[in-house]
């Protein structure tokens, strides 16, 4: 299988297995709450690699297959505008594990693995006494438009867009589907970090596509599956200052067989099914609570843009901001020690929809000086046009945040990192249809 | 429903001051739904800190300190109470939260006898203790009054006996007997609990009438809080911040409200179900690292149900039911080669029984993953369900559900840690037959 922390060393252990029967999981989905389960979309909600220094900071994601039976997943990286960028297969015999490094994947080295036809000699993916090994056709490359395993490492100007893509500069070469030459597909922090999230969806085929190809191609059961068998956690690592950070992904499950798709709701993907729910994948929330500290800690978020895509065509003009940046809110304020509120004035708080944002009285308006205790933040908004795709609350939004701080009287290296606290979800009906109210300025 | 009412009210009021507006609206909002059996971390009635480290000698030691925040308008009590590793309590003390407050509990503070102090409005007629905020409601408990605000330290003769009871020996507490394991190392370990209340009780969980179904005893079904943990060790360089273990109450829903099947405390309520609290998780999924960059290794914190009652020991005893014996453990590596344990007769690799079946041998530890498994990175299933029958040949039949919870930390010794959490693949509301056996 693979080899984890390839830049950073290893080694890989292996052991004799006894002849034993195969054993699968089917570990019981409460759908639509945010839970630690295994599921059939893993999300990593954001990913940082300094491309200028090759002992900064990096990601290190892993992905489990918690089942006995042999899984395909099509990992998608996305840009910090939310927008695709590039996709491959990752083939997990049963109880596999695939661990990789972010800049192995931006430096064009992707996850080696192989389905059993494409690894005869069972020594890419190897399979252990309880794991299946099956073959994907398709995973051999023979059809068009479909990626072959194990996958080659990347051509150099391939790199070269892929780098460009996610630091929010110009690709320089047009090789990314659907990303002309001279165009962005990210936003610029004017650094060198490369910046994003991933999906990983649990497939059927090596079909050279993403969720942005919607329900006729990726969805409705064509392409990605419901094998709610996945889970996986991310580090960020900075070896350069002795800092990490991590937390398990979040696990987006799929609704069992025995139920159908309800029109309307706000599901996942929703944007690239036109909210019919044929993603079948449960939704996030839009209001969140968190724990803080004023000016050690960065919220991390991630949020949907609700905006159709053809994958054909998703770059931008370089230096603008794709539809519908910057992104309002409806609100967010904080509650100190002393339960008094400070509101946050800047409606564009979290305007870039994926991004780290440090929580300072100059970064949200915020005014107090008192310890704080707990911050809200409501991601509703109206964003509009003809590409936005609306659900049952046309300004429901979906999000998820993610608390990294620097504890209190600690070395200026230490970082810890937690998800917030959904108080709602997308997928239950009536509850989202909330107005959160508005902080008033704090007073003290 | 009371989010409606929620935008119903605020837009009502928004014919007047805006204040009072948000004032009335903030006051009749809802926290978010419960779904109960969920692994998920949204307000709770309870809040479990599954395990902590407390240097006691050493300020650059291993600290724990825990914050809690109240996610409504409305005013609650929160009771804290400490447990051993082997899962007897020791202390509890009271919180007073007005609407949206947040308090911290710093355990390194709480073994040096200082408790959080807090009040509240009878206690605090001047607002200065628990100041109430805008939004924030603040009433009087007239049980609290002489019991909050904590003003002075614990007595010595009481906080000697926490002290002990958490490093494994002699207490008063238990009337000279022992409570928790010695490591003889100096350092506090057990878990905690906190639970919203209605008087300012002096019962813990494991006392009769503390739980009574509907919330109707001294612990309310309030789901309203919400908290993390921080560990830090500055000698090593270790920060580390983890959700505290949400756990939701229900009066209604079947998961949390029929004798006989399992909750949270339901070693303590005879199984009954009075406490209404969703259980945890039976099988749990975790990474490790044990080695590159991770030269620390990974340790898996677990907190796991006894199963019964724990009574204090003889020191130098040990009492039933430890150490107790985890049911499987199945250790991958990521090329999926496996090691069974117990032992099968899966080959050189295998771990022999008495070292892997009791790596988690009381009710709260942590534990180095390195015994666990013959590889270096991987992930490893563990089966908290209790068996009978297992052998070479078979897999045995699990005659008791058992719940845990798992979360795992990877460290670089002397430059950094993380945790990550661990999964749960099955649920004690499973039934006994849908619990899985890996083994064979």
């Amino acid at each position: 299988m693979l080899r984890y922390l390839k830049s950073l060393g290893c080694a890989v252990g292996f052991g004799l297995g006894a002849t034993a029967s195969l054993v699968s999981t089917s570990a019981q989905a409460v759908y639509n709450a945010i839970d630690a389960v295994p599921a059939a979309t893993v999300l990593i909600p954001y990913f940082e690699v300094d491309l200028a220094n090759t002992s900064g900071r990096s990601t290190l994601i892993s992905v489990t297959n918690t089942s006995a039976t042999a899984i395909l997943v099509r990992a998608t990286v996305w840009s910090n505008a939310n927008l695709p960028v590039y996709s491959f297969p990752i083939y997990l015999t049963g109880y596999d594990v695939a661990s990789f490094n972010m800049r192995d994947v931006i430096n064009g080295v992707l996850p080696t693995s192989a389905s059993a036809g494409q690894d005869p000699t069972d020594t890419l993916s190897r399979k252990g006494v309880f794991s299946q090994d099956i073959n994907f056709a398709s995973c051999s490359g023979v059809s068009p438009g479909t990626s072959t395993l194990p996958i080659a490492a990347l051509a150099a100007n391939t790199v070269a867009d892929l780098r460009a893509a996610l630091t929010g500069a110009a690709v320089p070469n047009g090789t990314l589907r659907g990303i002309s030459a001279g165009q962005c597909v990210g936003m610029t922090q004017g650094d060198s970090v490369a910046r994003g999230y991933i999906t990983m969806d649990t497939v059927n085929s090596c079909l050279d596509a993403t969720p942005a190809d919607g329900a006729a191609v990726y969805f409705s059961d064509n392409t990605a599956t419901r094998q709610n068998t996945l889970w996986g956690d991310y580090m960020i690592v900075d070896p350069s200052r002795n800092t990490v950070y991590g937390d398990l992904a979040t696990m987006i499950e799929a609704r069992s067989f025995s139920q159908s798709a309800v029109p309307g709701t706000y599901s996942f993907y929703g944007r690239f099914v036109n909210a019919t729910d044929v993603d079948h994948r449960e939704g996030l929330a839009t209001l969140w609570v968190t724990q803080l500290d004023r000016d050690s800690t960065e919220l991390q978020v991630w949020r949907d843009t609700r905006i159709a895509l053809n994958p054909s065509s998703v770059g931008f003009t370089c230096g603008s901001a794709p539809s519908p940046q910057p992104m309002g809110m409806e609100g967010a304020g904080a509650f100190t020690f002393d339960s008094k509120p400070d509101g946050a004035t800047v409606g564009t708080l979290f305007g870039t929809p994926i991004g780290s944002y440090p929580i300072t009285n100059a970064a949200t308006g915020m005014t107090s000086n008192g310890k704080l205790g707990q911050m809200y933040i409501s991601l509703r908004t109206a964003i509009g046009g003809n590409a936005d795709v609306e659900f049952a609350d046309p300004t429901a939004t979906q999000a998820l945040v993610t608390s990294v701080r620097r504890p209190r009287g600690g070395a200026t290296g230490l970082r810890s990192g937690a998800m917030a606290f959904p108080l709602n979800h997308v997928g239950t009906p009536g509850v989202i249809n909330t107005t959160f109210p508005p902080f008033p300025p704090s007073t003290q | 429903m009371k989010l409606y009412l929620h935008s119903a009210l605020y837009r009502l009021c928004q014919r007047f001051a805006i204040g009072l507006c948000a004032l009335l609206a903030m006051a009749s909002a809802s926290p978010s739904q419960a779904v109960i059996g969920a692994n998920d971390n949204v307000p709770a009635a309870t809040l479990l800190l599954p395990y902590f480290e407390v240097d006691l000698n050493n300020g650059n030691g291993p600290q724990t300190s825990v914050r809690l925040s109240n996610a409504s308008a409305t005013a609650i009590l929160a009771n804290v109470t400490l447990w051993t590793d082997w899962g007897i309590p020791t202390k509890s003390f009271l919180i007073y939260l007005t609407g949206y407050d947040t308090s911290e509990i710093d355990l390194r503070l709480v073994f040096k006898g200082h408790l959080p102090r807090t009040a509240s409005a009878g206690q605090d007629p001047s607002n200065t203790i628990s100041p109430k905020g805008l939004f924030s409601q603040d009433i009087n408990f007239a049980s609290c009054g002489g019991i909050l605000p904590y003003t002075t330290l614990m007595p010595a003769a009481d906080l000697t006996a926490m002290r002990n009871a958490h490093t494994g020996l002699a207490s008063t507490t238990f009337g000279g007997s022992c409570g928790g394991k010695a490591y003889g190392d100096g350092r506090a370990r057990g878990y905690m609990t906190i639970d919203t209340v209605n008087n300012c009780t002096p019962n813990n969980p494991s006392v009769s009438g503390y739980f009574s179904p509907g919330g109707t005893g001294d612990a309310t079904n309030q789901n309203v809080m919400v908290g993390s943990y921080t560990v830090i060790d500055r000698g090593q360089g270790f920060a580390t911040t983890e959700p505290l273990v949400h756990i939701e109450a229900s009066a209604t829903n079947p998961i949390s409200s029929t004798s006989g099947e399992p909750t949270f405390y339901g070693r303590h309520v005879a199984n009954s179900a009075a406490d209404n609290r969703e259980p945890l998780g039976t099988i749990w999924n975790a990474r490790y690292l044990n080695g590159g960059t991770f030269t620390g290794g990974t340790n898996f914190i677990v907190w796991q149900d006894p199963g019964q009652v724990v009574a204090p020991a003889v020191c130098g005893n040990t009492p039933a039911p430890f150490p107790i014996a985890l049911g499987e453990v199945l250790a991958f590596d990521e090329s999926e080669q496996v090691s069974v344990s117990p032992i099968i007769g899966v080959g050189s690799n295998a771990r022999p029984a008495n070292t892997v079946n009791t790596a988690f041998p009381v009710v709260a530890q942590r534990v180095a993953t390195t015994p666990l498994t013959p590889f270096a990175f991987g992930h490893m299933i563990l089966n908290f369900n209790q068996f009978t029958g297992q052998s070479a040949s078979s897999s045995g039949t699990i005659v008791s559900r058992r719940q845990a919870f798992v979360s795992v930390q990877h460290s670089a010794t002397g430059r950094f840690s993380a945790s990550t959490g661990a999964v749960r693949l099955y649920s004690a509301d499973q039934p006994l037959a849908a619990q899985l056996r890996y083994r064979f």
